[in-house]
């Protein structure tokens, strides 16, 4: 039973793939997307039931490899557990959007063979044929990306650049694979990890490291995470945004399975856990300058995947199945509110503010205990204040987004009504990403006791008053709308207006009436006159804008230097630094005969190189 | 006495070498049956190969043994066995669908006869150098194959500096010849013996020729197999010859090279001597793998960026041959073969779109996705093969090259040779994007003609199906494992 489940998860897709593409411009395609989403929850609800199926001893070996062996799939309770969701999260969507998707066949035959080779990576016991599910995955969406950006020369190039990143990550997961076979010679996954650990030091860091670049650039960590970039400029399909998350998923899921082997170096775990803090707090501090929405998800999903590397260093793997989980149903809930009818500047606003803050819940809860393990792991001061700094400047960025600036600078109310109508939606999403991230660590771990550590409760408890009060202005501002309809209170209404209107200073009493029974030029002018009256006492106000702008400063010179580096731009560059590069070696030996001096010189060190190293290891033979 | 399989092996070459006499001395009075001539000659050739599979399987066979000169002790040997066979169908293989492709891409060219017939000549002499037994009639086919591929370039390669190239082709290829016959030379003056098994036989490996003796052979074949830095005479040669001699010359000849070390410093040297070779070979393979990369990503001629392609495939080759296990020289032989069927695609291709746009500067292509019936699909089944894409060719090779590396001491180099592959997907996927994806700049394109379409849609069918049934082909080259290294390897 549950091998027929397994066989139904990977060719359920295919046959969908193969379906929609003869089916192409025939039958209904209300009815055909129907179908597929009937088709694909189904798959996600039968790994759903799987979980809790007692496990057949023996795995299904579907294919033989005549270098590899026999390659076989197994019903693991937390591979099956995203598929499930990443199954449900597809039909979800499909069904939901049948109205406004506008894919093509061979895009939907793409999006369904993805789901298969993702569906094949996640079950996968075997590294060859989980590393032929993550090619397969990658080189859709390379195709995807030449399709969508067809006549686009610039976007070409860089497309390229993207699947090259892919590879990168590929080639450390190979030399990964290969340095494991030497040890175990099996590329049998659990066996394979087990023997990894009887390595010797120096290839089992180079293991270690080929697996944590292939983490890196699958997960889409700054700034190895081109690919994601260019894909966030794709136009939004249904495939594309599947792409953009499978390729994550599984990047978090080989995290899971070999953070033991991390665990296994201490030193390096260490290192990874400062890089993964590193770029956190890079990618943080460049993120502010990005002002499109499709930026600000890929600065926080590199953000929430440097986490999920670090929980890894420091050895709380158990928390980087929840922690994905969470991410993905967060994802989920975040797209389907993208399609909500809420007005246009304010769904913009609260979407990205939302996943800020959203994710901010998340980092908080995951990125305190790697804090800690850090600081407590390296006696080094620069090292704490540095992270410390960063929790700081995570900090200040969530007050940025609130769009408190706005309010202070008074920019007219629409972005004030925006804020707060936002305020309540961030409020609703940052504690339903807490509860969803609850959720998912009882789900997986069964772990009924959330928060280990006092810290925690703490931050989490101010934190989560922060948002509630903005919550709370939401429901307040609501409230004052539903009330303004009351007769006798407008009139009242109308009175405290003018009362208020005569304390203002001269320059704001030009505001009609009909703008001051709107209550939210009057909340502003109330903050206002509340930071006037602070200022004339302190000169803390005085000095914030100052703080800002010079934050904001350094975070500009951050940006020009580090970011536009990392850019795709930089990189289309570099590339074409080394084509040029290549060009002048090619005009070394151009014409007919000419045998360029170069190559004699090339070939003789390298000669001596080598009969240096011998003479050096004979000498070492000798004593 | 002779068996029936020997006048099988007699005919796989007397089919071609009589087919091209007889071409080349007919003129113009066969010059509507040329073409067809040509095809069932090779088509027949390629069928006895195939026949011989299961002579094979049953048991190794008894060489053929000719008296030749009997005062010098020259015998005219000719033999096939495991470590031969693969060559020898690869080559089979290439010649048909070179000369299928030129039905139609030969249409307008001058003196077709006298091309076909010489066409023969250098598929007989890559089958003979496969199939010889004996130092002379090696040598001997060896150097008809440069002779008839030089004079295919210099009579109907492409532009003014044909002449040149094939100067250049002629005399770099030849000097690396001369090396292993110099080679041979010493062999014969040692064992006093021209016949490969006899010389095995003779042979003393403790003997202080030897290192001397593998080193010629090393370079001399190497120099086939264009590995940086005796590489220089392929992009010429390959870009300027006509494209079913560049088909034959990239997928069959650099094989050559293969073969040739395979067969004599791997099949004569036990594993302790060649040992201190191994890691030469890798350092130049990952060299080569990656200067031929670079190369390919700096030029702007879409037939020379396939040509320098075939630099880097051929590092991956000695590099697994360099790392002396049996996944190494199981892979570098699955490459050799693999190689040759993505290389044809691709230059086919390449071919087909010269023919519908009259361009081959990739700066003035572009937008030609859908445009070229399906030759886009074709070319990103090749260039993804060469990346190393599973359900793909290459990628089986590819995967028992590196894993081999990492079997031997030397981890570094197979982390760079992984690492060195990178540049194998971007090179190939700036061909297709620049070629099929970039905004259009050609205005006119002409139809692709049947033979030439048809040649790449069957070779990209193999390059699938290659990709997804490995396990006949891996077969088929475990068996050479035995002959090899003093039958060490595990």
């Amino acid at each position: 039973m549950v091998n027929l489940v397994l066989l139904w998860l990977l060719i359920s897709p295919l046959a969908l793939a193969g379906g929609w593409l003869v089916l192409a411009g025939r039958g209904l395609q209300r009815i055909k997307y129907l179908g597929a989403a009937l088709l694909v929850g189904l798959s996600g609800l039968l790994a759903l039931l799987v979980v809790h199926l007692p496990q057949p001893p023996e795995p299904l070996c579907l294919f033989t490899h005549p270098s590899a062996g026999e390659m076989c799939v197994r019903a693991d309770a937390s591979s099956l557990k995203l598929i499930a969701l990443l199954n449900l999260m597809m039909a979800i969507l499909i069904g939901s959007r049948m109205h406004t998707l506008a894919i093509t066949p061979v895009q939907a035959s793409f999006l369904f063979a993805s789901l298969s080779a993702g569906n094949l990576a996640l079950l996968s016991e075997h590294f060859l044929l989980r590393y032929i599910a993550l090619e397969l995955a990658a080189i859709w969406f390379l195709i995807e990306l030449f399709l969508a950006f067809k006549g686009e020369e610039s976007q070409i190039r860089q497309s390229i650049s993207a699947f090259i990143n892919l590879r990168v990550g590929d080639a450390g997961l190979l030399i990964a694979i290969f340095l494991m076979l030497s040890a175990s010679g099996s590329f049998i996954i659990m066996r394979s990890l087990e023997s990894a650990l009887g390595l010797r030091a120096d290839h089992l860091a180079i293991t270690i490291l080929g697996l944590v670049l292939a983490v890196w650039v699958k997960l889409g960590i700054w700034p190895l995470n081109w690919w994601a970039r260019i894909g966030g400029h794709l136009h939004a399909t249904l495939f594309t945004w599947f792409c953009r998350l499978l390729i994550p998923v599984l990047g978090g899921y080989l995290l899971y399975r070999s953070a033991v082997l991390i665990a296994a170096a201490p030193d390096l775990a260490n290192l990874i856990a400062i890089l993964a803090c590193l770029s956190a707090l890079l990618s943080t501090l460049i993120r502010i300058f990005h002002s499109a929405y499709r930026d600000t998800i890929l600065a926080n999903q590199s953000f929430a995947s440097c986490l999920l590397l670090g929980l890894a260093a420091v050895g709380k793997s158990d928390q980087i199945l929840p922690a994905l989980i969470s991410f993905l149903a967060a994802r989920l809930l975040i797209d389907m509110l993208r399609h909500t009818e809420v007005e246009f500047n304010a769904q913009q606003k609260s979407i990205r503010t939302m996943w800020l803050l959203g994710a901010r819940m998340l980092e908080l809860i995951l990125f305190i205990p790697l804090i800690f393990h850090i600081a407590s792991g390296f006696n080094q001061g620069v090292w704490i204040w540095l992270l410390w700094m960063g929790l700081g400047v995570q900090m200040l960025l969530n007050a940025g987004k609130l769009d408190i600036f706005f309010m202070t600078k008074g920019k007219g109310k629409q972005p004030i009504k925006a804020v707060l109508q936002t305020s309540g939606m961030i409020s609703l999403a940052a504690l339903s990403s807490l509860t969803l991230h609850h959720l998912s660590r009882i789900w997986t771990d069964q772990d009924h006791s959330l928060w280990p550590m006092n810290i925690f409760n703490q931050s989490l408890q101010a934190y989560g008053m922060v948002l509630l009060s903005f919550f709370f202005a939401g429901i307040l501002l609501w409230l004052v709308k539903y009330l303004q309809k009351s007769p006798a209170l407008k009139a009242l209404l109308h009175q405290a207006a003018e009362t208020i209107e005569k304390m203002l200073p001269k320059h704001m009493q030009a505001v009609s009436r009909q703008d001051v029974l709107d209550q939210t030029p009057l909340l502003v002018r109330v903050y206002r006159k509340g930071i006037q009256f602070l200022g004339e006492r302190e000169d803390i106000f005085d000095q914030y804008p100052r703080l800002i702008r010079m934050f904001s400063k350094m975070t500009r010179f951050l940006y020009e230097r580090v970011e536009q580096f990392t850019s795709v731009d930089i990189w289309r560059k570099l590339q074409e630094s080394v084509i040029h590069l290549a060009r002048r070696l090619q005009e070394m030996h151009t014409g007919k005969l000419r045998l360029n001096l170069i190559w004699v010189v090339v070939v003789l060190v390298i000669l001596v190189v080598l009969y240096l190293s011998g003479r050096l290891d004979v000498i070492n033979a000798h004593g | 006495m002779m068996e029936t399989y020997h006048w099988t092996i007699i005919a796989i070459l007397g089919v071609k070498l009589v087919s091209a006499v007889l071409l080349m001395a007919a003129g113009k009075t066969w010059i509507r049956a040329a073409k067809w001539v040509a095809l069932g000659a090779s088509l027949t050739s390629m069928g006895l190969t195939i026949s011989m599979l299961p002579v094979l399987s049953n048991g190794l066979l008894r060489p053929l043994e000719i008296e030749y000169l009997p005062l010098l002790g020259i015998r005219l040997g000719l033999n096939l066995d495991w470590i031969s066979f693969p060559f020898l169908l690869t080559e089979e293989f290439v010649t048909f669908f070179a000369i299928f492709y030129g039905l139609d891409y030969l249409k307008e060219k001058p003196n077709q006869p006298l091309f076909y017939g010489l066409l023969l000549l250098f598929a007989a002499g890559m089958s003979g150098t496969t199939l010889a037994n004996d130092i002379f009639l090696f040598y001997l086919f060896w150097e008809l194959m440069l002779i008839a591929s030089a004079l295919l370039i210099l009579n109907w390669g492409d532009g003014k500096q044909r002449v040149g190239v094939t100067l250049k082709y002629f005399i770099i290829t030849h000097l690396g010849s001369l090396l292993v016959l110099v080679g041979f030379v010493i062999l014969y003056s040692h064992t006093g013996m021209d016949y490969f098994s006899a010389m095995q036989a003779a042979f003393d490996a403790s003997h202080t020729f030897v290192p001397l003796v593998s080193i010629l052979f090393l370079i001399g074949f190497c120099v086939k197999m264009a590995i940086v830095p005796v590489h220089i005479w392929l992009p010429d040669a390959h870009s300027v010859a006509p494209m079913p001699v560049t088909i034959m010359l990239a997928a069959a000849m650099l094989s050559m090279g293969t073969y040739g070390i395979l067969r004599f410093p791997l099949s004569f040297i036990s594993m302790e001597q060649f040992s201190h070779y191994g890691v030469y070979l890798m350092v130049f393979g990952v060299l080569s793998e990656i200067y031929g990369a670079l190369m390919a990503l700096a030029e702007k001629d879409i037939k020379r960026i396939i040509a320098y392609s075939s630099v880097s495939q051929m590092g991956y080759i000695l590099f697994g041959l360099g790392t002396l296990t049996s996944a190494g020289l199981m892979g570098a032989t699955l490459h050799v073969i693999y190689h040759a069927i993505v290389k044809a695609l691709l230059f086919c291709c390449v071919g087909n779109i010269i023919a519908a746009t009259g361009k081959r500067q990739i700066d003035e292509l572009g937008g030609l996705w859908g445009k070229l019936g399906g030759q886009g699909i074709l070319v990103m089944i090749g260039v993804l093969s060469f990346a190393g894409l599973p359900a793909l060719a290459v990628f089986n090779s590819e995967w028992l090259i590196f894993s081999s590396g990492f079997q031997t001491p030397y981890t570094g180099l197979a982390v760079l040779e992984i690492l060195g592959s990178i540049l194998t997907a971007g090179y190939g996927l700036r061909f297709l994007g620049l070629i099929f994806f970039n905004p259009g700049k050609v205005t006119e394109i002409k139809p692709i003609p049947f033979s030439m379409r048809m040649a790449s849609f069957g070779l990209a069918a193999l390059t699938v199906i290659a990709g997804l049934f490995p396990r006949p082909i891996f077969n088929v080259i475990a068996n050479e494992i035995p002959l090899l290294l003093g039958g060490m390897l595990k």
